[in-house]
């Protein structure tokens, strides 16, 4: 197999996240790559996270505000947000990563690329911010549709 | 999950914090059984760790406890808990504390575990929450702050 670009890899995942979002929740999800022209500013107060082990370890996160969770937890659930508990949120993201990553672990089989997963996790509050070693190899996409916004990044680490 | 998966993980984070920075961590002596989400106290660092299981600490601190850990143990004199040194100390600090019990547990029970490299987090009253896995936690304190662990294995705690 060729070599793959983190780029690529990210594409895998953004793209798999759209068809997951679409088949869940009935969402058309566009992507671009973040920091291009018309991303807005958003200010993440949720956020969806697991570690990758493989040859190389990575974190992917998806990070999106409190509306947006409401908003896709209640299509992907069918429960009204007004009805969602936080719990619920977390819960929500978590799995939606955990979804997300399992077709992209199952096309990345016996390639150099291949991964294991871990638990999901979720964080939420203001001012979230992850740290990681300086320079290391990362990609980011801005997925939306309509009024969800959502930012992934995937990180070697 | 037997305890004995979970206890050198305090064992461990005792000892590295008193060898690193020479302060005593109250506590620390049982783990509970954590449920729902965890309140951060300030600054959080997850490692996960992968072998014939899988599992993942989470070390969270007060501002002050990491503040005074990294000028300790950097010999230098940050006001900011933020300061992205300061966030990595406590980041390499979890590496060493999570070195240190997985090869402990390696050497007793050949669990083959190898460490992932640790991520830190900060946020304003920051929740952090574990769907679908059981884990146990452990309090400690010291006179710059207080310190919690967080150990959960795949496949729970029985």
């Amino acid at each position: 197999m060729s070599s793959i670009s983190i780029e690529e890899i990210a594409d895998l995942f953004a793209n798999n996240l759209s068809k997951v979002l679409r088949t869940m929740a009935g969402f058309e999800v566009s992507s671009i790559q973040c920091g291009q022209q018309g991303m807005p500013e958003i200010e993440p107060s949720i956020m969806g996270a697991m570690i990758l082990h493989g040859q190389k370890d990575a974190m992917i996160s998806l990070a999106m505000e409190d509306n947006t969770a409401y908003m896709l937890i209640a299509y992907m659930t069918g429960i009204l947000p007004e009805d969602l508990e936080e719990q619920d949120l977390y819960d929500g993201v978590g799995e939606l990563v955990n979804i997300m990553t399992g077709e992209v672990k199952a096309r990345l089989a016996n390639t150099p690329y291949q991964f294991r997963l871990t638990s999901p996790f979720a964080l939420g509050g203001d001012n979230l911010k992850v740290v990681f070693k300086k320079n290391l190899q990362g990609a980011c996409r801005f997925l939306t549709a309509g009024e969800l916004e959502i930012i992934f990044r995937i990180s070697y680490i | 999950m037997d305890k004995k998966f979970y206890q050198p993980f305090c064992r461990s984070t005792k000892d590295i914090i008193k060898e690193m920075a020479g302060i005593e961590i109250e506590g620390m002596e049982s783990m509970e059984e954590e449920e729902g989400e965890i309140s951060s106290m300030g600054v959080s660092s997850i490692i996960t760790f992968a072998g014939t299981r899988k599992g993942r600490l989470l070390v969270d601190m007060e501002l002050g406890l990491a503040l005074y850990l990294a000028n300790t143990i950097l010999g230098e004199a940050y006001t900011d808990a933020m300061d992205r040194m300061v966030l990595s100390t406590v980041s390499e600090i979890n590496n060493i504390v999570s070195g240190n019990a997985i090869t402990s547990l390696n050497n007793s029970y050949s669990m083959d575990l190898r460490l992932a490299p640790p991520v830190v987090f900060t946020g304003q009253d920051m929740v952090i929450s574990i769907p679908k896995i059981n884990s146990l936690s452990s309090q400690g304190y010291t006179e710059y702050g207080k310190i919690s662990i967080n150990v959960a294995w795949e496949g729970g705690n029985k």
